[in-house]
């Protein structure tokens, strides 16, 4: 067997008797297998056993919800020593607390204000700013379009044509009970 | 015929017509107060500060909003079937015409009294009058007696094609093979067109109907000129 390059990739035999080809079969999805478990290993923080909080209860997952301003979990699950040792003070007197200490505390526990959290984001600009560029785009083409590629309208579109269009109608009373023949006084003319 | 940017139903030219404009106001009003409940709902949810997290089910107003909507549904139905029955009805026609689709024109057959058969091609633009309707008018007509129940045997020569006359409140299929009936009466003298309902080819858009509908002395002075020969051939008909 020969590769693409003209040298031969399955000439030599390693232990068992087995083909390089052959252990390179076996080989690649037990690698790639291993690859993928540890790469989601890699990204993982907190949980048991190796596994992203999430997959083990989806309930222990921080989340900022405006309508529910209550999350399940603390927003900085790892303290440091100094977070620690704040934690420890918090259990004392809160008076012996200043202010800087209870923000950080705060912060421990949230990430956002609620007032931060129910913030408009602007988000409605780029919406509105991209379909309107869109809609713009689309006029553009059409203006194109109309311009160079389209034909001509025919004559029956202009303006003496529908006119004398019009008054054929009329004369032959089309939609007499609620329509155009309904509006024009017959006695007199006019339009009613 | 329609005017320009209409929206609603042209005006009825038969009786079977008037009942579906009444059909369609009916249902039109039982779907705006449903429409109106819903946008009525959604506008109260979405303007409403508070949300129940652990909302799982209603029994009882999943009942209701099972048990409301059959109702209407009934409602909407007895009228409707009332109105496809009476569409289907004949009543002791005086004249029976042919309509036989071909790729692409209609040809009529009036062989009830006399043997009256003619061709009915669109008018190309470059025959139009000025004032025509472009796509709308034929050179022959198909001319019909007013307030006379009349009988339409709809077929078709070679692919599938459908005989419409909206004012009318007319539509067939023209199956080949087939003959399809259709119960016409015109409640008023006028012109009335109609177009293919079925696509049968490249110039499917361009077989247009037109009725005119004539008293019935017009009537029997137009089957005399039909029938008359030197007429005909002066407008290149067959009798």
């Amino acid at each position: 067997m020969y590769c693409w390059h003209g040298g031969s990739v399955v000439k030599n035999t390693t232990k068992k008797g087995r083909t390089m080809a052959h252990q390179l079969m076996r080989a690649v999805p037990r690698l790639v297998a291993r690859r993928a478990f540890s790469t989601s290993l890699a990204r993982a923080g907190g949980g048991a056993g190796g596994m992203p909080a999430w997959q083990v209860n989806p309930r222990n997952v921080y989340e900022d919800r405006p309508d529910f301003p209550m999350p399940n979990v603390p927003y900085v699950s790892e303290l440091s020593d100094a977070q620690k040792a704040l934690k420890a003070k918090e259990a004392g007197d809160w008076k012996s607390l200043s202010d800087e200490e209870l923000k950080e505390l705060y912060r421990l526990k949230f990430h956002k204000t609620l007032a931060e959290a129910e913030a408009p984001t602007g988000e409605w600009k780029t919406v509105v700013g991209g379909t309107s560029l869109i809609i713009a785009l689309t006029f553009v083409l059409y203006i194109i379009q109309k311009k160079y590629a389209m034909p001509a309208m025919p004559e029956t579109c202009n303006y003496e044509w529908q006119e004398a269009m019009m008054k054929k109608q009329l004369q032959m009373r089309n939609n007499p009970v609620e329509g155009l023949a309904s509006k024009w006084d017959y006695e007199n003319n006019k339009w009613k | 015929m329609a005017t320009p940017a209409q929206l609603g139903l042209m005006d009825a030219a038969s009786p079977v017509m008037e009942e579906m404009i009444y059909f369609h106001d009916h249902v039109m009003l039982v779907l705006i107060l449903i429409t109106c409940l819903i946008f009525y709902s959604m506008l109260v949810l979405i303007s409403s500060k508070y949300i129940y997290r652990f909302l799982t089910d209603g029994h009882v107003i999943e009942t209701v909003w099972t048990v409301i909507p059959a109702i209407i549904l009934v409602v909407v139905a007895l009228p409707s079937l009332k109105l496809l029955y009476l569409t289907d009805e004949l009543d002791n026609p005086q004249l029976t015409i042919k309509s036989v689709g071909h790729q692409w024109y209609w040809s009529y057959e009036y062989t009830d009294y006399y043997d009256i058969e003619f061709d009915s091609y669109m008018l190309p633009l470059g025959d139009l009058s000025k004032g025509d309707a472009r796509l709308l008018e034929v050179d022959n007509r198909v001319v019909l007696p007013v307030d006379t129940s009349v009988r339409v045997l709809v077929t078709a020569a070679d692919v599938i094609h459908s005989w419409t006359v909206p004012s009318l409140g007319l539509k067939m299929d023209a199956v080949p093979g087939r003959l399809n009936q259709l119960a016409l009466q015109c409640s008023r003298v006028g012109t009335f067109y109609g177009q293919c309902s079925e696509i049968c080819g490249a110039n499917h858009s361009f077989m247009p109907i037109v009725i005119e509908a004539v008293p019935v002395e017009v009537f029997e002075g137009w089957c005399d000129m039909m029938l008359d020969e030197e007429s005909l051939g002066s407008l290149n008909m067959k009798r």
